[in-house]
C-alpha cells in the first residue's frame, strides 16, 4: 500500500477514487509508565514513554486506515492527514484519514 | 550564642526543605534541556543532506511513502516558572516558545531520519500538528505537548 500526504502523485495517474478511509485509536496512559513519566515531567524534557506509546498508537490508526483501503480494493491512500487530540484527561485520540485511490503508472 | 544557632537552624530547615528540591528540579530541567539541544543539533547535522519542504512536488522523481516524526514534550521547570511570571502581565512567552521550538525540531528530525533510511533526498508536503495532552485544571501547571511532523519522502530520478 502506497501512502502519501500529497494530493497527486507525479508519474502516476489516479484511475479511480474509492472514497475517504479513516482509522483511529484512543490510548489511555499506562499506569506504571504514567507514574514514571509523571515524575519525569516535573523536571521536564522529552517523555520517551509517551512518545513511544503515541507512535505505536499512530501506527495502529494508520494500519486501520490501510485495512479499510485494502477492503475497498485500493492500492494507495493519498492526502493522508494525521491528528491527535486529547479526548479526556489521561487519554489521547490518534486519527488518520485519507483518500483511497487506485493508482496506475502513467 | 547557641540559642541563636538553634533558632537559625530551625528557621533554615523548612526553608532548605523547600528550596533544595525546587532548585534540584530546575537544575535537572536545565541539564536535560542542554542535552536535548545538543542532541538535536547533532542529529540535524546527520540529515542535513535532506530538504524539508512543504511544497507537494519537486521536479521529476519518485514519492516513496509517508514518513512521520513525533515527540511528547514537557517544558522544563525553569521555562515553566518563567512562563508563570510572564502570565501575570501577558505578552509573548519566550521561555515556552523556545522549548516548543526545539521539540518541533526534534519531531522534524525524526521524520527526516525515517526518510533518510529510505534513501530519500527530500521530504515533501511537510505538515506539523501540535496537541496538548493533559488538559484539565489539575494539569495546568504541567503542560504536556505532543508535536507531530509528517510528510512524503522523495527520491530523485536514478
Amino acid at each position: 500500500m502506497f501512502l502519501t500526504n500529497t494530493e497527486t502523485v507525479p508519474g502516476a495517474r489516479v484511475t479511480r477514487v474509492l472514497g475517504l478511509v479513516q482509522g483511529n485509536t484512543v490510548r489511555a496512559k499506562h499506569i506504571g509508565k504514567d507514574i514514571l513519566a509523571g515524575f519525569k515531567s516535573i523536571g521536564g524534557g522529552e517523555l520517551h514513554e509517551y512518545t513511544q506509546l503515541l507512535t505505536e498508537a499512530r501506527h495502529d490508526a494508520i494500519g486501520r486506515m490501510v485495512a479499510q483501503a485494502q477492503q475497498l480494493g485500493a492500492n494507495a491512500v493519498v492526502n493522508v492527514r494525521l491528528t491527535t487530540s486529547s479526548v479526556s484527561s489521561g487519554a489521547a485520540e490518534l486519527y488518520a484519514y485519507g483518500t483511497a485511490v487506485v493508482l496506475e503508472q502513467a | 550564642m547557641e540559642v541563636v544557632v538553634v533558632l537559625a537552624l530551625l528557621l533554615a530547615c523548612p526553608l532548605l526543605a523547600i528550596t533544595v528540591p525546587l532548585l534540584t528540579i530546575v537544575l535537572v530541567g536545565l541539564r536535560r534541556r542542554k542535552q536535548l539541544d545538543r542532541e538535536i543539533a547533532a542529529r540535524e547535522q546527520r540529515v542535513a543532506h535532506l530538504l524539508a519542504l512543504n511544497i507537494p512536488e519537486l521536479g521529476p522523481g519518485r514519492l516513496v511513502t509517508l514518513v512521520t516524526g513525533s515527540v511528547v514534550y514537557a517544558p522544563d521547570a525553569a521555562a515553566r516558572n518563567a512562563h508563570r511570571w510572564r502570565r501575570l502581565f501577558g505578552g509573548s512567552s519566550q521561555s515556552i516558545q523556545l522549548r516548543v521550538e526545539s521539540a518541533r525540531r526534534l519531531a522534524t528530525v525524526r521524520a527526516l531520519e525515517e526518510a533518510s533510511q529510505l534513501g530519500a533526498r527530500a521530504v515533501l508536503n511537510l505538515r506539523f500538528q501540535s496537541c496538548q495532552l493533559n488538559q484539565g485544571r489539575r494539569n495546568r501547571q504541567l503542560p504536556l505537548i505532543e508535536l507531530i511532523a509528517y510528510g512524503t519522502a522523495w527520491v530523485p530520478p536514478a
